[in-house]
């Protein structure tokens, strides 16, 4: 009887801790503002050495002389490498920009870098990146920046962000990847630095998942 | 069953059973699915549509618990709510009215947005004349919704109004301080000019142009301002710049940075919020000033 008595009061706290938890509302406190040392236009584009998904080291030095473009990239975000009707690469968006970019200059470079380890094991975010690539049939490099490094050295904030590096390793342009219209702003400004124009708009506010760094 | 086996069970179960309340509410019993995280509801401000006139459409928006959706300046990251309507023939819409936003502040980023409920509006004006007697709205939305992954979400619902005959008295939802519609008003930040005491104004600071806004706290201990999307124009101040409060009045200035070939077409602007605490219903008071290069 004592057992049962026991049970029953137990059930009646189970019941009420239900309630109690479904009234609880979650708290949020605002923190101080997050601000990155990123890289700046008109500046050297910050160097890095990264391996991509074979294992192969890439630099940006590798790549010197020539336009480079890097995407900001995480198989798991649907603006990124998350198959979805909004995914960059899923849509072709990318695939439709590299043959473009090819027509604008036939040696421009595309790298993809994907900082989001957050809660993963280097070999986890690499099998994550294989799977995507495979998936959306991704044409180009995946490097991994498994500690966050060099996206915190560009001040990459999200899955797409773009980047534009001219033949002089300079920086020329950061943000969105589109107006998510028609205007592409990275084929504007590799075809205005390879014209000798002024690359116009430089920065724009890139759009998409957060970058999910494995620490601060 | 000793006690501890008990209280075992009791936490067990209440992590359980508020888990199994949100799933059932916003039904995620399989997967987390983008569209499955959010529901809408379109109300309109009257009952009848008004000949040539302009009423604001609002859309409902209720998340499920732990997620969160976006203002239009997202902060750190993310992607803002966005609202697409389907409108008859002579109606025109727009431009959206978001509610306050409430700060995401994470050890990681942070974020604007939207947890639990929040409605959306956006003004609808109707033509001079309409030969229908009752006219139908389509609303899409679209949001990314976040909690440790973001989903990408979408909804879409309908709204079907009498069009209100010449001299017809119409009712306003507005009148109705317990209707969701009112309630979802009193959450739009009101316009600093309509305050009494709160003053905007750019000025020059350590060679550079900055806002300075000023005002009554109201009682509020934490204030704290997040700047708008304004192309062209950043807040060199951080995602959000705190206030510095001296007895009852407040004070933020916020510099920026100004590069017109960034603008994308659109006039200069400095644009923003002044948010006094951080729940959904604290006050707000919205700053917009065009910049003259």
């Amino acid at each position: 009887m004592l057992r049962r008595n026991t049970l029953l009061a137990c059930l009646g706290l189970v019941a009420a801790a239900g309630l109690v938890a479904v009234a609880t509302a979650m708290p949020v406190t605002p923190a101080a503002p997050l601000t990155a040392a990123a890289a700046k236009i008109g500046e050297k584009a910050p160097a890095f050495k990264l391996k991509d998904l074979e294992g192969k080291e890439r630099s940006l030095s590798d790549f010197k002389g020539k336009i480079v473009v890097i995407e900001w990239f995480s198989s798991k975000c649907p603006w990124s490498g998350s198959k979805s009707r909004n995914s960059v690469h899923s849509t072709g968006q990318v695939a439709k920009l590299l043959t473009n970019l090819k027509k604008a200059d036939k040696d421009v470079v595309y790298l993809a870098i994907d900082s989001t380890a957050r809660g993963m094991t280097m070999d986890a975010v690499v099998a994550a990146d294989k799977k995507a690539v495979e998936s959306l049939k991704i044409k180009n490099p995946v490097l991994v920046d498994f500690d966050g490094k060099v996206g915190k050295m560009y001040g990459a904030k999200t899955t797409p962000h773009m980047f534009v590096i001219d033949g002089e390793g300079v920086l020329r342009y950061s943000g969105a990847f589109s107006d998510r219209a028609d205007k592409n702003y990275v084929l504007d400004a590799v075809t205005a630095i390879k014209n000798g124009s002024t690359v116009s708009p430089t920065e724009t506010r890139p759009y998409g998942c957060g970058v999910k760094y494995s620490g601060r | 069953m000793n006690r501890v086996t008990c209280l075992l069970l009791v936490l067990v179960s209440m992590v359980h059973w508020t888990a199994r309340v949100a799933q059932a509410q916003f039904g995620l019993e399989g997967p987390p699915e983008g569209s499955r995280l959010v529901r809408i509801e379109a109300s309109f401000a009257t009952n009848a549509i008004v000949p040539g006139k302009t009423a604001l459409l609002g859309v409902h928006f209720r998340i499920a618990p732990k997620w969160h959706i976006y203002w239009s300046n997202p902060g750190y990251s993310g992607s803002e709510t966005r609202i697409d309507l389907e409108l008859p023939d002579g109606f025109k819409a727009g431009p959206m009215v978001w509610a306050r936003p409430v700060v995401h502040a994470t050890e990681w980023e942070t974020t604007f947005g939207y947890d639990q409920e929040t409605m959306l509006f956006i003004p609808v004006t109707a033509p001079a004349i309409i030969k229908e007697a009752e006219i139908r709205i389509g609303v899409k939305a679209e949001w990314l919704a976040c909690d440790q992954i973001c989903l990408m979400g979408s909804g879409s619902t309908s709204i079907e109004l009498p069009v209100a005959k010449a001299g017809e008295p119409v009712v306003s939802l507005k009148d109705d301080p317990k209707s969701a519609f009112a309630k979802g008003l009193a959450c739009v930040p009101v316009p600093f000019q309509k305050t009494t005491g709160t003053i905007a104004r750019l000025e020059m600071a350590d060679g550079g142009m900055a806002l300075e806004v000023t005002g009554p706290t109201g009682g509020a201990e934490k204030i704290v301002f997040v700047p708008d999307f304004t192309p062209g124009v950043t807040s060199l101040g951080g995602v959000m710049t705190p206030a510095t409060i001296d007895g009852d009045r407040y004070r933020i200035l916020v510099p920026l940075g100004i590069k017109p070939d960034n603008a994308l077409g659109r006039p200069l602007e400095v644009a923003g919020v002044v948010l006094f605490g951080n729940n959904r219903q604290d006050p707000a008071v919205s700053i917009r000033m065009p910049i003259r290069p």
